[in-house]
């Protein structure tokens, strides 16, 4: 019976006060040692770091139920602190977050072992990061807000699962790619019910999710703006799975079926600027109700940990979810007609 | 002033996947911090870690002791194992000051000790420039 290990990481007298020290800590052998080796986040203080958080190089030996697992302690995530009222966007202030501050590297890196379940992270420079992919070789981001300030090169590469997660490419300009799935390995990569964006105030430009010499992921409930080219590669090739993904080009430039093509892109979010960015779904727009249910991946609930719905839920991270009018007068508190504004 | 985190003697359970050398080594730093780091419970006592204090030393003049070693190999760049450089701790003056306990302040005689143990790990057999 696998053992899960539990440590706490964070800065007021945690078991680990950094993620490197966390991992660093890890039976060489997880399946030998039979453990789960599950790091639970503080927020403390924000994480930051100049240098890589974590390079598991394949020196950990891990299984599909023995690996690390980097996410946010009972009530220290976003998903406790944010509310579905309020923005969705990288905020230390609601929960654990990670973020890159200076200079040129990864945070992340060839870390096949690892899945990333509920935390913030930021790449919070602008630089332009050919190599090495800040996010690199992750085997599972799950609901996860992940902002990036790059201007060119890949920012998650490789990863095996990208469910549920925002991904912001916010670099002045941007010539990259968001996501690039494991090289030569059609079918292999899922990324499934994905907010991929880029501002809309800021210059349309790279790649929201790359296909081809990369290899070809299965994409679906992905909501793809403010790309050149949101969908990389031939899209035909894309693998059976694929679809129900909603972008601003053409019906042709979008893999699989039942897509949301030639969508405004403005229309679909709260807020698509930079500096108010807002990425939760309109009432009116066209992500809601036209997403396939993906249980296998979101267990039905979305980023904020809200339950999507099972016949027709919201394409991207964040399903929809309806006002609640404010209670007449004299029959108990609702929510403020401002807050209901805000959805 | 910066502390640092580090490998007083060589990861175990060894069991690697593809090389040898992605383990953790004697001498390998885990972390550099600024001067009074909340240190968590697990790293002030972990029986393989040391954590020592360096006077006069800033943590950005320590970052080359955290950095990996990669290949570039046609534009890519792969991580070929765990930090470029290390702490030699082979000397007398080492072992003795490992010998002190967890957690120590160093100081300027033993500071400028450390300093000098920095070196560079050997080339790995078979790796491509």
């Amino acid at each position: 019976m696998t053992t899960t290990v539990v440590h706490s990481v964070g800065t007021a007298s945690r078991d680990y006060s950094t993620w490197t020290a966390w991992y660093a800590a890890a039976p060489l052998n997880l399946v030998t040692a039979d453990q789960l080796w599950r790091g639970e986040g503080y927020n403390d203080a924000e994480f930051t770091t100049t240098s890589t958080l974590i390079t598991v190089s394949g020196s950990t030996v891990t299984d599909a139920t023995r690996y690390l697992l980097m996410t946010s302690a009972s009530g220290q995530g976003y998903r406790d602190n944010a509310g579905t009222s309020g923005p969705l966007r990288y905020d230390a202030t609601k929960g654990v977050g990670l973020r890159w501050t200076a200079g040129y590297g990864a945070i992340i890196s060839d870390a096949h072992a690892l899945v990333v379940d509920g935390l913030q992270i930021s790449y919070d420079v602008t630089v332009a990061t050919n190599y090495p992919p800040p996010l690199s070789g992750i085997r599972a981001l799950h609901n996860c807000l992940i902002e990036s300030r790059q201007t060119s090169g890949n920012f998650i590469n490789f990863p095996g699962e990208v469910v549920n997660c925002l991904v912001c490419m916010r670099g002045s300009t941007f010539s990259g790619t968001a996501l690039r799935p494991t090289s030569n390995s059609p079918g292999v990569d899922h990324f499934i019910g994905n907010t991929i964006v880029r501002p809309s105030d800021l210059a349309a430009g790279g790649t929201g999710i790359s296909g081809g010499g990369d290899g070809f992921p299965v994409v679906s409930d992905n909501a793809v703006f403010g790309f050149t080219t949101p969908f990389a590669g031939t899209i035909g090739s894309y693998p059976a799975g694929s679809g129900n993904n909603a972008s601003s080009v053409a019906s042709g430039s979008i893999p699989g079926s039942a897509n949301q093509a030639s969508l405004t892109f403005t229309a679909q979010f709260q807020t698509s600027t930079d500096a108010a960015r807002d990425w939760r779904p309109t009432s009116g727009g066209a992500l809601v109700n036209n997403g396939t249910r993906q249980q296998t991946y979101t267990n039905d609930v979305d980023i904020m940990n809200v339950a999507r719905s099972t016949s027709t839920p919201t394409i991207g991270a964040r399903e929809y979810v309806a006002p609640v009018a404010p209670a007449a007068q004299g029959q108990g508190a609702g929510i403020s007609p401002s807050v209901a504004a805000a959805f | 002033m910066a502390e640092i985190l580090f490998w007083a003697a060589a990861q175990r359970d060894l069991v690697p996947v593809r090389k040898s050398d992605f383990v953790w080594t004697e001498g390998d730093v885990i972390t550099v911090q600024r001067d009074g780091w909340p240190w968590g419970r697990m790293e002030l006592c972990h029986p393989l870690w040391r954590i020592w204090r360096l006077k006069g030393i800033s943590s950005d003049g320590l970052q080359d002791l955290v950095e990996d070693e990669v290949n570039r190999i046609g534009g890519m760049t792969f991580t070929v194992r765990q930090r470029v450089r290390y702490l030699d701790l082979s000397s007398s003056q080492a072992r003795a000051l490992l010998a002190r306990g967890y957690f120590l302040n160093l100081d300027d005689r033993d500071v400028k000790r450390v300093l000098s143990w920095r070196r560079i790990k050997q080339v790995l057999v078979g790796q491509v420039g």
